[in-house]
């Protein structure tokens, strides 16, 4: 990825979400020379004329273009070196789907002894690939996919269907109704419709009347050492091998695939008294947060009170530590009459505005009002669930991972909230109070770890800033 | 998604549809024999600007331009990207099996490539003109094509590397002749830094690459040349050396860092008596190091490298209980010896006040190193192609005398250092193994 001379950072909130591509292992890889493979095509590029075949091709093509379920059962081959003795082989199974009426999605299943990964990615509006889950108003929402970095990952050219490269001049009749595919093609092709990223020798697609029904493909050989031996058992040593992967793929649902949109909560019941307290909550109330690790273990670094009077805001970090270290009091500018709320800070006993000296810096685009109101109050009633005793939870599978930020005024909202990693959300009314506590996986490079974050609304209605100003 | 009009009777006439056009298609044709040639080749000359205005009020900031020149083949891909005085470049070819690799000429001066990876050459480096077809454009005015959304990102991918949301990508013809390609994108928000007050403020910043393309399907990409004869006294010289090495030597090998002198308590000695091949590498010791040699359990001509077990108080096979084990790949006497007798001496020139040859041939300098040294010390480095330095010294009686092979990498604290090691020729015909020695029977 291209990097600029000078900062320019976006803006976009961070995300993260378990971004998987099936990956095949090999029993140890090695050498940069192979040996000749001897399935080489020799087929032209040019297309075959004739009439029947050339419309019944450009009605597979317009069907796949449409969407398609493809499983693809694939397996790496692995040869002696010195024999050509075949030694044993490894299975994949890799299911894709895709969808290309309406949202453009696509769904990716691999297999591999033990592992089994999944995802689902819809094309958002920038042509990103994202998640698509419930938001707390009840609505289909997409969240991008990003690494580590922040980094998006374009849509069309991880996940796009396959077919929209293929053209009917790509496609050589080899025998019967067995088409080889465009040999400059095949490999990013083969690459979209199951992950394969190495070059290929041989790519067909098989044709029944007017809709593609199979493909096959086979990569070059490459070489590698194994200690494995033909039947079982293994060697005392290593020797020289080289393996290729072959498979064949299995359409199905052609022109006709759909993958289901995350589904919504039809109605709500029982919720009344919940979605009233929320209602409450617009530009004066009181909110703490404090975190702990699922065993008790808490941290009191994160730990805040948000204090909002229907004027201005002060966030506590400090504790009611009177030297406000940390601590930021939000308010309108003297001088402009903006609507904006500024973060002040405590400099030498006296509140002052912080300077936008760093690109996260809260005064570099400061907020109004809105920005410090719970969204609470816009929480569908649809999506929340009253497990008795004055407990509520959310009952939408495809909400709960994301709904976070739902309960929390902008100001407070959690990066990780967007992951979709919350496993958990408890909510309950107490007297004047509303508690919530959120259940995520926290993602660190040892793995991740499952930490709470407890919210608590109280004086609604009634807060004052503990502070003079 | 739109397509355009095409009453194409592409059924029952072939491929090459130039002169197929209804009369609905004019505006079809400059596309198709356009994408033909570019399908083939193009060299390629690129213009992008990143535009920033401030976000509060829309007023023009900066702008930054990147400039790039491309050539794209079949079987290859010149790309060379700058801004202000810095460029990368990069040079891959599609090796025989289609994956990217690296041209260089081998220490035989013949053109070989190097793979960079076991992917696929097409993936990453395949021409962007092969994956749109005349029906993936629209006709939004006379001349101007613009791309469908879905294919935009992947062909302004390959041809530029262009990695963000496309807003138009538009193919411009002026009389059915190709113009230019322009790429533009919707603005973005992000932040920067006031260059006077230091303070961070919101911008909306955008993109726009104008592209123009020649020599299509015309385009070529010099390859790797073979070296021709310079100074044939000189190359007769150097040949003769190389090629009288006996099948009996001593090799005393030096490293130390370039421009400074060995420390030869450190060197290693490498017995070869015709038959096995002994690398000491502790001076002195007759049980430890590389052995070599051939054994009777494998009677196939391969060297094995043998391990000394103290307990039994000999040499035994040493199991390649690793995939990078000598043993699971054993070598001939070819492999494990310097190759001097095809060495080319036409890449190398005599430097006659030093007395002695460099390899000045850039194509070739990057992957002498393994070739010249003994099969028994090939580095990564030189496997990689990044020998930076390889010189033979001769005898005042015309035979090899030290032959010296060197890389440079960068340390921890960023600062280039470079390592040679010196492969001194002695005992050429008298080589035994040392005194004390037992190999194995």
């Amino acid at each position: 990825m291209k990097k600029s001379s000078f900062v320019v950072l976006a803006l976009a909130a961070a995300t993260l979400a378990a971004c998987q591509t099936g990956g095949t292992s090999s029993s140890g890889e090695g050498g940069s020379s192979a040996a000749d493979s001897s399935l080489e095509e020799t087929s032209s590029e040019s297309a075959i004329a004739s009439s029947e075949p050339a419309d019944s091709l450009e009605t597979a093509l317009a069907k796949a273009r449409k969407g398609f379920n493809a499983i693809t059962e694939s397996s790496q081959n692995v040869y002696n070196a010195a024999t050509d003795e075949f030694i044993f082989s490894n299975e994949s199974r890799y299911e894709y789907g895709f969808q290309n009426v309406g949202r453009i999605k696509t769904y990716q299943i691999y297999d591999y002894y033990d592992t089994h990964t999944e995802m689902k990615v819809v094309r958002d509006d920038s042509g990103y690939a994202a998640t698509e889950y419930v938001n707390y108003k009840n609505e289909v929402a997409t969240s991008p996919l990003t690494d580590s970095e922040g980094y998006y990952y374009n849509y069309d050219h991880y996940y796009a269907n396959p077919f929209l490269y293929v053209e009917k001049e790509d496609l050589t009749l080899v025998e019967g109704n067995v088409y080889a595919v465009n040999k400059e093609k095949r490999d990013y092709l083969s690459f979209l419709l199951f992950a394969n990223t190495r070059p290929l020798v041989e790519m067909t697609l098989t044709l029944e009347g007017d809709t593609f029904t199979s493909a096959h493909f086979l990569t070059a050989n490459i070489d590698s050492f194994t200690m494995e031996l033909p039947g079982g058992g293994q060697a005392e040593e290593y020797y020289k091998c080289y393996f290729n992967y072959e498979g064949t793929t299995t359409f199905l649902e052609m022109g006709a695939f759909t993958i289901d949109d995350p589904a919504l909560s039809p109605t709500s019941e029982g919720v009344e008294e919940l979605t009233a307290a929320f209602a409450e909550l617009g530009t004066n109330y009181t909110l703490t947060q404090s975190v702990r690790m699922t065993d008790g273990v808490a941290d009191p670094n994160s730990d805040a009170i948000l204090y909002v009077d229907g004027e201005k805001a002060y966030l506590d970090y400090s504790r009611g530590d009177t030297s406000y270290e940390q601590d930021s009091l939000f308010r309108a500018d003297d001088w402009e009459d903006d609507g904006l709320l500024y973060e002040n800070i405590y400099v030498n006993g006296a509140w002052s505005q912080a300077p936008a000296d760093s690109s996260s810096a809260y005064n570099v685009d400061p907020k109004g009002l809105s920005y410090f109101t719970p969204h609470a109050s816009e929480i569908s009633a649809n999506l929340l669930l009253n497990e008795g005793n004055g407990k509520y939870t959310i009952g939408n599978e495809y909400a709960l991972p994301f709904i976070g930020n739902g309960f929390l005024p902008d100001i407070l909202s959690f990066p990780l909230y967007d992951y979709g990693a919350i496993s958990d959300v408890q909510i309950e009314l107490g007297d004047g109070t509303i508690g919530i506590s959120i259940d995520f996986l926290y993602p660190t490079s040892y793995g991740a770890y499952e930490m709470v974050y407890d919210y608590v609304y109280s004086n609604v209605g009634t807060t004052e800033l503990p502070i003079g100003e | 998604m739109k397509r355009v009009l095409l009453p194409l009777l592409l059924l029952a006439l072939p491929a090459s549809t130039a002169a197929l056009a209804a009369a609905a298609d004019e505006a079809q044709n400059p596309l198709e024999s356009f994408l033909e040639e570019a399908r083939t080749s193009y060299v390629l000359e690129a213009r992008e600007k990143e535009i920033v205005n401030r976000h509060d009020n829309g007023a023009f900031l900066f702008e930054n331009e990147y400039r790039y020149e491309m050539t794209k083949t079949r079987n290859a891909s010149l790309e060379e990207a700058a801004f202000g005085e810095t460029s990368t470049a990069s040079h891959v070819v599609r090796d025989e099996q289609g994956r990217p690799a690296q041209e260089y000429l081998s220490y035989d001066n013949k053109v070989s490539t190097y793979a960079l990876s076991n992917t696929s050459y097409d993936i990453d480096y395949g021409n962007p003109f092969v994956y749109v077809a005349p029906s993936d454009f629209t006709e939004i005015e006379e001349g101007v094509y613009k791309l469908d959304d879905l294919k935009a990102y992947e062909f302004a991918y390959r041809l530029l590397r262009l990695d963000y949301p496309l807003k138009d990508v538009l193919f411009n013809f002026e009389d059915g002749t190709f113009k230019n390609m322009t790429i533009s994108t919707p603005a973005f928000e992000g932040v920067t830094q006031d260059q006077y007050t230091y303070e961070y403020m919101l911008i909306d910043y955008s993109y726009e690459t104008e592209v123009r393309l020649s020599e299509l399907g015309t385009a070529v990409v010099e390859g790797v040349k073979t070296a021709e004869s310079r100074d044939p006294e000189h190359e007769e010289a150097l040949r003769a050396a190389l090629t009288s090495l006996p099948d009996n030597f001593t090799v005393v090998i030096s490293e130390h860092d370039r421009d400074y002198e060995a420390n030869h308590e450190y060197d290693a000695y490498m017995y070869y008596d015709g038959e096995a091949i002994f690398h000491q590498l502790t001076l002195g010791s007759l049980t430890s190091g590389l052995y070599y040699c051939e054994e009777e359990e494998r009677p196939d001509g391969k060297l094995y490298l043998q391990d000394y077990d103290a307990d039994a108080g000999k040499w035994v096979h040493y199991d390649a209980i690793s995939s990078r084990s000598y043993n699971a790949d054993p070598k001939t006497y070819d492999d494990l010896l310097p190759r001097f007798k095809d060495v080319a001496p036409e890449l190398f020139t005599y430097d006659a006040e030093n007395d002695i040859y460099v390899c000045d041939n850039l194509d070739a300098l990057g992957f002498m190193g393994n070739p010249l040294s003994p099969g028994t010390r090939h580095i990564t480095y030189f496997t990689e192609g990044q020998t930076d330095k390889a010189t033979i010294k001769l005898k005042s009686d015309g035979r090899i005398d030290t032959v010296t092979v060197g890389y440079s990498y960068e340390d921890s604290l960023g600062y280039l250092l470079s390592r040679d090691i010196d492969y001194r020729y002695i005992n050429l015909g008298t080589t035994a193994m040392p005194d004390g020695f037992v190999g194995r029977q």
